[in-house]
C-alpha cells in the first residue's frame, strides 16, 4: 500500500464512523509518514508498521469512558435512607402509579395488534366459509341471493387480509418500539440509581 | 412485488362490491328480496 | 534517572492499564525540554518506552483537549508540521504526578512485602 492509498482508506474509514476531527487525524498520519520518509524509511516499511486504517479508527471511535461517580458522605446516605423510609407512603404510591401507567401503556400499545389479529382471523375465516357456502345458498335460495353473499364474502376476505397485513407491520414496528422504550426506561432507572448510589 | 397482499385485498374488495351491486341490480335496486323471511330458532341451530 | 528507566521498563512490559497512564506523563515530560512534533516525540521517548504511532495520536488529542498542551504549525520542507507546547496546566500535571509517586512507591513496597510473606 502506498501513502496515498493509506490516507485515502483512513479518510474513508473516518467518514464511515463519523469521527469528529477527521482532518486532524489525517494531518497527523500524513505528517508522521513524511517525517519517517525523511528519516530514510521506505514507504512500504512505514505503512506496514502502522496499524491499519480500520484499527486506527476503531481505537478513536471508542472514547475513554471516564465514569465520574459522585461519592457521597456517609451521613448524607444515612439521611437519604432515613427520608426514603419515612416517605414510603408517599413515594410508594407514586411508584405504584408509575408502574401501573407503564403497564397500561404497554397494554394500550398492544391492543392494536390484538384487535387487528381478531379482525383478520374473523374476516379471512368467516369470509372463506361464507364464500364456499354461497354456492349451496345459490342452489337453495336462488342465484341473486348467492351473488350477494359471494360479494359480501369477497369483501370480508379482502378486509381480513388488509387487517392481517396491517397487523403484521404494526407488530413489527411495535416490537422495535417496545424494545426501544423498554431500554430507555431501564436506562433512565439505572441512571437514577447511579445518582443515588 | 411490493405489498402484493394489499393489491390482492383491494381487488377482492372491489370484486365483492361489484358482485354486491350486480346482485342488488338483479333485485331491481330494492332491498326487500334480501330481507330475512320466516323464523329461525337459534336454539335449534346448536341443538344436535 | 537510570533507576526510573528500569522501573519503567518493568512496568511497561506488564500492565497496559498502568502504561496508558504513564505514557501521558512521558509525552508531557518530553515537551518540557522543548516543543516537539509527533515523530520526534516517539523518537525521544523510544529509549524509555515504546509508543506506537497509533497510540500517540489519542494521547496528544486528549492532552490538547484537556489544555495540558497546545499546538501550532511550522513550515518544514514545503509542508506544515504540528508542534506541541507544554502549558502551565501540563506543567502542573507533571508536578502532581511526581508528587504522587512516593505514594505509589509506598503501595509498591506494601504489595511486595505482602507478596514476600
Amino acid at each position: 500500500m502506498t501513502k496515498n492509498q493509506f490516507i485515502k482508506q483512513l479518510a474513508a474509514e473516518l467518514t464511515r464512523y463519523g469521527i469528529s476531527d477527521a482532518a486532524n487525524t489525517i494531518d497527523y498520519y500524513d505528517e508522521l509518514i513524511d517525517d519517517r520518509l525523511e528519516a530514510g524509511e521506505t514507504e512500504a516499511e512505514i505503512i506496514a508498521s502502522l496499524a491499519t486504517p480500520a484499527q486506527i479508527v476503531a481505537q478513536l471511535a471508542i472514547p475513554d469512558k471516564q465514569v465520574r461517580q459522585k461519592k457521597m458522605a456517609p451521613m448524607l446516605i444515612i439521611l437519604i435512607s432515613f427520608l426514603l423510609v419515612l416517605g414510603a407512603p408517599l413515594w410508594g404510591t407514586l411508584l405504584l402509579t408509575a408502574i401501573i401507567i407503564v403497564v397500561l401503556g404497554y397494554f394500550l400499545i398492544w391492543l392494536g395488534p390484538f384487535l387487528g389479529t381478531i379482525f383478520a382471523a374473523a374476516g379471512i375465516l368467516g369470509g372463506s366459509v361464507s364464500l364456499i357456502l354461497s354456492f349451496f345458498v345459490g342452489l337453495q335460495e336462488g342465484w341473486m341471493i348467492a351473488i350477494m353473499q359471494l360479494g359480501i364474502s369477497f369483501v370480508m376476505v379482502g378486509v381480513g387480509l388488509i387487517c392481517a397485513g396491517a397487523t403484521w407491520y404494526m407488530t413489527k414496528y411495535l416490537i422495535r418500539f417496545s424494545v426501544g422504550i423498554t431500554r430507555w426506561l431501564v436506562g433512565m432507572f439505572r441512571s437514577r440509581l447511579k445518582v443515588v448510589a | 412485488m411490493l405489498k402484493n397482499w394489499l393489491k390482492i385485498s383491494l381487488c377482492m374488495i372491489l370484486v365483492g362490491i361489484i358482485l354486491m351491486t350486480v346482485s342488488f341490480g338483479m333485485a331491481g335496486f330494492k332491498s326487500q328480496p334480501f330481507q330475512y323471511r320466516g323464523t329461525h330458532e337459534w336454539s335449534r341451530t346448536f341443538n344436535f | 534517572m537510570h533507576n526510573i528507566v528500569l522501573i519503567f521498563e518493568r512496568v511497561i512490559g506488564l500492565n497496559p492499564q498502568l502504561k496508558k497512564g504513564l505514557l501521558e506523563f512521558c509525552v508531557l515530560a518530553t515537551l518540557k525540554k522543548e516543543d516537539s512534533y509527533g515523530y520526534q516525540i516517539i523518537k525521544d521517548t523510544s529509549n524509555v518506552v515504546e509508543i506506537s504511532d497509533s497510540t500517540l495520536y489519542p494521547i496528544l488529542k486528549r492532552l490538547e483537549a484537556q489544555g495540558e498542551i497546545e499546538s501550532y504549525r511550522v513550515e518544514h520542507n514545503g509542508r506544515l508540521r504540528k508542534y506541541f507546547h507544554l502549558t502551565l496546566a501540563g506543567q502542573a500535571s507533571i508536578d502532581s504526578f511526581l508528587a504522587d509517586w512516593p505514594a505509589v512507591m509506598g503501595i509498591y513496597t506494601y504489595i511486595r512485602e505482602c507478596n514476600n510473606d
